[in-house]
C-alpha cells in the first residue's frame, strides 16, 4: 500500500499571520490562540523542527525542547509527521517524569489512577521543596493547551520553566480539568492582550472551512475563523441519509467509502462515530465486505480509549475509524461522520446545543478534502438544529 | 548637484573595471526582505507584487508595480528600509542579478528626477544607478543572495529549510555590509505614477512551467509526452517543432497554443477548444483567489471550475451526442470525488480518450507527486499529458514536487521558459537571450526506439540496464571461434572449457524491452546521472 506522504509546507502555504508565529523568537512565552484548521499545531510542529535542528541538543546529547500533546493518538500523529525527528511526549507522562526527576519522588496521584495526577498535593509539594535543578529541557511546546489545567501551567512555572510556546483554542476544550486562554496566560504572565489570533484557515479546504463556521460558537477568547462569502465547490460537504425510503441502504453506504478509499489508497478516511457501539458496527461492516477491488480490501483500523490497540499508522492510507472524543487534533483527508442521529441533545437546552457544536466543530475541521455526515433516515435526529439548512453549505442527499 | 544626487549618480569604484568601463553593468541589485526574496526563488521568478499571490511584503517592487527595481552600488536607505516597513521579523536582503542575457528597452532613473528609456545594454552610459526592467525575469539570474552580517544569512538559510520549495541553497550567499550602509535617499523613492502600473498575476505562465516539469518527469513513460514537452518548451504558436507537429494532433495543437502568446485557434476540434478553456478556467480559480482580500489562505475549487466549463460547453453544443457525452463524463467526475459507485479500472475503460481520461487523473488525484506515482495498465502516454498539463495548471511551478524541481537545470529552462513568455505576452520587448538547453528524459536521450544506438547511447543503456538490475533487458554475447565445447558442470557451477582465447564478449541490450522497462519505472537521481554523463549530457 503507498503511503500518504506528510510534508513541509510550500512558502505559499503559510500566511502572513503564521509566518509571523513561526518566526516568533525562540525565548519568551508565546501564547497562538486560534481555530482548528488555522495551522497554529503545524506552526507548533515547525517550531520543534527547528529546535530538533539547530543545535537545541544539550551536551549530555538530550534535546533542549519538548513538543507535549494530548494523548497518545495525537503522539503518534506528530512523530509520524515529523519522521521521528521530534521530542514529543503525552503531556501527563512527561509532567510525572519531570516531578520525578526534579523532587526525587513520584508524582501525587488520586485514586490510584497514573492519569490522574493530584494537582493540589503537586503544587503543595512544590511549595515545599527548597531545592529544585533547573529544568533539563527549558523549551516546551505545548499542543492543545486548552485541555491542561491552569494548575499544571503554574506548576511548570514553579518547576523554573521560561521558555513556552502555547497553541490553544478555548472552542476546542473536551476536557473537565481545562483551562480558558485567560488562565494560561495568567500562569505563564503573559498578558492576554499579547496573545497571537491566527484567524485564516491553513488546512481545510473552504468549503469544509466554511461548514465549520456554522459550527463555531462565539468566543471573545478564541475567535472563529474569518471566511469570504459562500462560493461553490464540486466538493461541498454533504449529508447523507440511509435506510428506509432512501437511495442506499447501510450496505451500499459502506460499499460506497470502501470504492472510495480503493480510488485512492493513499488517502486516509477518518469515520468519526457518535458511540463505541456505533463504531463496532461500522468497523465489522467495513471488515466483512465481501466486495471485490483494484486494490485489494482496504486498509481498516481503529482505536478506542482502554482497548488493546493496534496499528495505528497515519502515515499509511485507509480507513480509520474512531469515536468522537478521540478525534480531536487529528487529520484526515476526509471525515465521514456516521451515524450523527445517534448524538444526544435536547433543542431547548442552549449549553447542551452550544457544547454539540462545538463538538461538530472539532469533528468537522478534521478534514482536509471533504465531509460526509450519515444518518438513518428513519430515526429521530437531535441534532438536526444544529446543521445548516442552506444547500450551498451542506447538501442533501437520500 | 546636491549631495545626495552625488551619492545616487557618480561613479562608484566597481564602474571603473571591466564591463563597467563601456558602460556595460551587468551585475544590478534588488533591494528586498528575506521572505519576499525566499518567494521569488520557489516562484522561480523576480516579479511585481501580483506575482506573490496573497503573501507580498512591501519593497521596492512595489515602486512601480510590474518594474523591478534594480540598483547599481548604491543602495538608498529608503529602499533598504522599505523592505522591512512591514513587520519586525523581515530582515534586509539583497539578490544581486545578472543582466548579461537581457537586451532591449528598459527605463532609466534620470538625475533630472524622471523616466527615461534606455535600450539595454547598448544605451548605458555608465553612470546608471537605477533601471526598471519590466517583470518579470528568471530567478535564475539571482547569481548571489547578499546579507548585512553573518547571523542574517544564517537565519535566513535556518528559515528556508522550514520550506519545502525555497532553493537558497542554490544560490550563492554572501555578506556584504557595505551594500547595506544606505546611500543618501537622493531621488528615491521617485515621484509617482512616472511608469505605467502594468504588473499581472504570474498563474499563467507558472502553469506553463509545471507542465513541462511535469511532462519532462512522467516522460520516459512514451513519445507523446517526449514530444509535449518538446513543444511546451517552444513559445512559437503553431509551428512544427523537430519532427512534431502540431497541426496533426488537435490535443497537442491546443496544448502548444495554450503556452504561446497566441490565442485559440477557431478551427480547433471541440476537446481542443474544451482543453483550453478548463486550463484557462483552472488559472482563472486562483487568480480570483488572490484578488479577493477576505479569501485568506483559502482557493477556488478548480473541479468546480471544470464542471462550469463541462456544462457550460455541453449546453451550446449542437450535437445530441456530444452533450450526452459531456453530461455521463461530468457525472463520473462528480462521482470520483463524492461516494461514486466506480473504482478506477471501471472509470478508465468507461472512458478511453485522453482528454476524458486526462479528467478522470485530475480528479482522482491531488497533488503532482501522486501523479508521476500513478500507474494503470490502461493509461497511454497522451493520457498523461493531458493529465501533465491540467496538474500543472492546477499546482503552478510552486506546487511541484521538490525531487522534480531538483533536477539539474530544470529550473533553469523553466524559469526562463516562464519569464520569455510572460514579456512575449506583454508585449515588452525584451529578450532575455537564448533559453537553456532544454532537459531531456532519457527516453528521449535513448530514442528513437527504431534506430540503432549510437556508441554512448549503448553505454547509457548498458549502465541504465545494469544499475537497475533489468535481466531481460540485458544479453550476454560470447563470440567463438569454430571449434567443439566442452560444458563442465562443478560445485562452483557450469563451466564451458574451449581451446584458444574467446574472441569477444559483449553485453547487448534489448532496445524494444529497454524503453517498455523505461516506460514504467522511476530511476534514481544517482542513476539518471550517470547515465546521462555516460551521454554526454551533464
Amino acid at each position: 500500500m503507498a503511503g500518504r506522504r506528510f510534508a513541509l509546507p510550500n512558502i505559499e502555504d503559510l500566511s502572513k499571520d503564521q509566518e509571523r508565529v513561526r518566526l516568533l523568537p525562540k525565548e519568551g512565552c508565546h501564547l497562538i490562540v486560534g481555530g482548528p484548521g488555522t495551522g497554529k499545531s503545524v506552526i507548533a510542529l515547525l517550531r520543534a523542527r527547528r529546535h530538533h535542528r539547530t543545535g537545541g541538543t544539550r551536551a549530555n546529547g538530550r534535546q533542549d525542547y519538548c513538543f507535549l500533546v494530548y494523548n497518545r493518538l495525537l503522539l503518534e500523529a506528530s512523530r509520524e509527521l515529523m519522521n521521528g525527528a521530534v521530542n514529543a511526549h503525552p503531556w501527563i507522562a512527561w509532567f510525572r517524569s519531570v516531578f520525578q526527576s526534579t523532587l526525587k519522588r513520584p508524582c501525587p496521584i488520586t485514586n490510584g489512577q497514573s492519569f490522574a495526577i493530584d494537582w493540589k498535593a503537586v503544587g503543595d509539594t512544590i511549595a515545599k521543596a527548597t531545592d529544585r535543578p533547573a529544568p533539563v529541557t527549558p523549551f516546551v511546546i505545548i499542543d492543545e493547551g486548552q485541555d491542561m489545567p491552569p494548575l499544571f501551567y503554574h506548576a511548570l512555572a514553579e518547576f523554573g520553566f521560561e521558555h513556552f510556546f502555547v497553541v490553544a483554542d478555548q472552542n476546542q476544550q473536551i476536557t473537565e480539568q481545562h483551562s480558558t486562554i485567560r488562565d494560561i496566560a495568567y500562569a505563564l504572565a503573559i498578558d492576554p492582550q499579547d496573545r497571537i489570533e491566527l484567524t485564516e484557515n491553513y488546512r481545510n479546504f473552504y468549503p469544509i472551512a466554511r461548514l465549520a463556521q456554522e459550527f463555531c460558537v462565539a468566543d471573545p477568547a478564541s475567535p472563529c475563523t474569518t471566511l469570504p462569502a459562500i462560493q461553490p465547490s464540486a466538493k461541498t460537504p454533504v449529508l447523507v441519509e440511509y435506510g428506509e425510503g432512501c437511495r442506499w441502504d447501510f450496505e451500499e453506504v459502506v460499499a460506497r467509502i470502501l470504492k472510495a478509499a480503493d480510488r485512492d489508497p493513499t488517502r486516509l478516511f477518518g469515520i468519526i462515530t457518535p458511540d463505541n457501539d456505533t463504531r463496532v458496527r461500522w468497523l465489522n461492516q467495513l471488515r466483512s465486505s465481501p466486495l471485490v477491488l483494484d486494490h485489494g480490501h482496504p486498509r481498516i483500523v481503529t482505536y478506542a480509549s482502554g482497548e488493546a490497540q493496534g496499528d495505528l499508522r497515519f502515515s499509511a492510507g485507509g480507513v480509520f475509524v474512531i469515536n468522537a472524543q478521540s478525534a480531536k487534533g487529528l487529520e484526515f483527508d476526509v471525515v465521514m461522520l456516521a451515524d450523527i442521529h445517534c448524538y444526544r441533545c435536547r433543542p431547548e437546552d442552549q449549553n447542551q446545543l452550544d457544547d454539540m457544536k462545538r463538538r461538530f466543530y472539532v469533528m468537522v475541521s478534521r478534514a482536509r478534502e471533504q465531509v460526509v455526515l450519515l444518518r438513518q433516515a428513519d430515526r429521530p435526529c437531535p441534532v438536526e438544529v444544529i446543521l445548516p439548512t442552506d444547500q450551498a453549505i451542506l447538501r442533501r442527499w437520500r | 548637484m546636491s549631495d545626495i544626487e552625488d551619492d545616487l549618480f557618480n561613479l562608484s569604484p566597481l564602474q571603473t573595471t571591466g564591463a563597467a568601463l563601456a558602460g556595460r553593468r551587468l551585475l544590478w541589485h534588488l533591494p528586498t526582505n528575506q521572505l519576499n526574496l525566499m518567494y521569488m526563488l520557489a516562484a522561480g521568478l523576480v516579479t511585481g507584487p501580483q506575482g506573490f499571490g496573497r503573501k507580498y511584503y512591501l519593497d521596492a517592487l512595489s515602486t512601480y508595480p510590474g518594474w523591478i527595481p534594480l540598483f547599481a552600488d548604491v543602495i538608498p536607505r529608503p529602499a533598504l528600509d522599505l523592505a522591512v516597513s512591514e513587520a519586525d521579523h523581515l530582515r534586509r536582503v539583497v539578490a544581486a542579478l545578472d543582466l548579461s542575457q537581457l537586451t532591449g528597452p528598459v527605463r532609466i532613473l534620470g538625475p533630472d528626477g524622471n523616466i527615461h528609456p534606455l535600450l539595454f545594454p547598448d544605451g548605458l552610459s555608465g553612470r546608471e544607478q537605477v533601471l526598471f526592467v519590466p517583470a518579470p525575469l528568471p530567478a535564475t539570474w539571482i547569481q548571489a543572495i547578499l546579507f548585512a552580517s553573518k547571523d542574517d544569512r544564517v537565519a535566513t538559510e535556518d528559515e528556508a529549510a522550514d520550506y519545502a520549495n525555497v532553493p537558497l541553497t542554490a544560490h550563492k550567499r554572501q555578506v556584504k555590509p557595505r551594500l547595506f550602509s544606505g546611500g543618501a535617499p537622493g531621488l528615491w523613492p521617485p515621484a509617482p505614477e512616472l511608469l505605467p502600473q502594468q504588473d499581472a498575476p504570474t498563474h499563467d505562465i507558472a502553469a506553463v512551467g509545471a507542465a513541462i516539469g511535469l511532462l519532462f518527469a512522467l516522460g520516459n513513460r512514451g513519445d507523446n509526452l517526449v514530444d509535449a514537452a518538446r513543444l511546451l518548451a517552444d513559445p512559437s504558436p503553431a509551428e512544427p517543432v523537430g519532427s512534431v507537429d502540431p497541426a496533426q494532433d488537435p490535443l497537442l495543437g491546443a496544448l502548444h497554443r495554450w503556452a504561446s502568446p497566441a490565442g485559440p485557434d477557431p478551427a480547433q476540434d471541440i476537446q481542443g477548444r474544451l482543453l483550453r478553456e478548463i486550463l484557462q478556467g483552472i488559472v482563472q480559480t486562483k487568480e480570483r483567489s488572490d484578488a479577493d482580500p477576505a479569501s485568506g489562505n483559502l482557493t477556488l475549487d478548480p473541479h468546480q471550475a471544470v464542471l462550469d466549463i463541462l456544462a457550460a460547453t455541453g449546453k451550446n453544443l449542437a450535437e445530441d451526442k456530444w452533450q450526452a457525452a459531456l453530461e455521463r463524463l461530468a457525472g463520473d467526475l462528480r462521482g470520483i470525488i463524492g461516494l461514486g459507485s466506480d473504482t478506477v479500472s471501471d472509470l478508465l475503460n468507461r472512458h478511453t480518450k485522453p482528454f476524458s481520461r486526462g479528467l478522470v487523473l485530475f480528479f482522482l488525484r491531488e497533488d503532482c507527486q501522486e501523479l508521476v506515482d500513478f500507474s494503470q495498465a490502461l493509461l497511454t502516454d497522451m493520457d498523461f499529458v493531458v493529465a501533465a498539463v491540467l496538474f500543472g495548471a492546477r499546482s503552478g511551478w510552486m506546487g511541484l514536487p521538490a525531487k522534480v524541481r531538483a533536477h539539474p537545470g530544470l529550473r533553469e529552462a523553466a524559469s526562463h521558459r516562464m519569464a520569455a513568455l510572460a514579456q512575449l505576452n506583454r508585449q515588452t520587448e525584451l529578450d532575455l537571450g537564448p533559453a537553456p538547453a532544454r532537459i531531456q528524459p532519457l527516453r528521449e536521450l535513448l530514442g528513437p526506439a527504431e534506430r540503432a544506438w549510437t556508441p554512448p547511447q549503448q553505454a547509457a543503456a548498458t549502465t541504465l540496464a545494469r544499475h537497475m538490475g533489468w535481466g531481460d533487458v540485458m544479453h550476454t554475447r560470447i563470440s567463438l571461434g569454430k571449434g567443439d565445447y566442452r560444458l563442465q558442470i562443478d560445485g562452483r557451477g557450469a563451466h564451458l572449457l574451449l581451446d584458444g582465447e574467446v574472441k569477444a564478449v559483449t553485453t547487448e541490450i534489448d532496445q524494444e524491452r529497454l524503453f517498455i522497462r523505461l516506460t514504467a519505472a522511476a530511476i534514481p537521481v544517482k542513476l539518471d546521472a550517470q547515465v546521462r554523463a555516460a551521454l554526454g549530457r551533464h
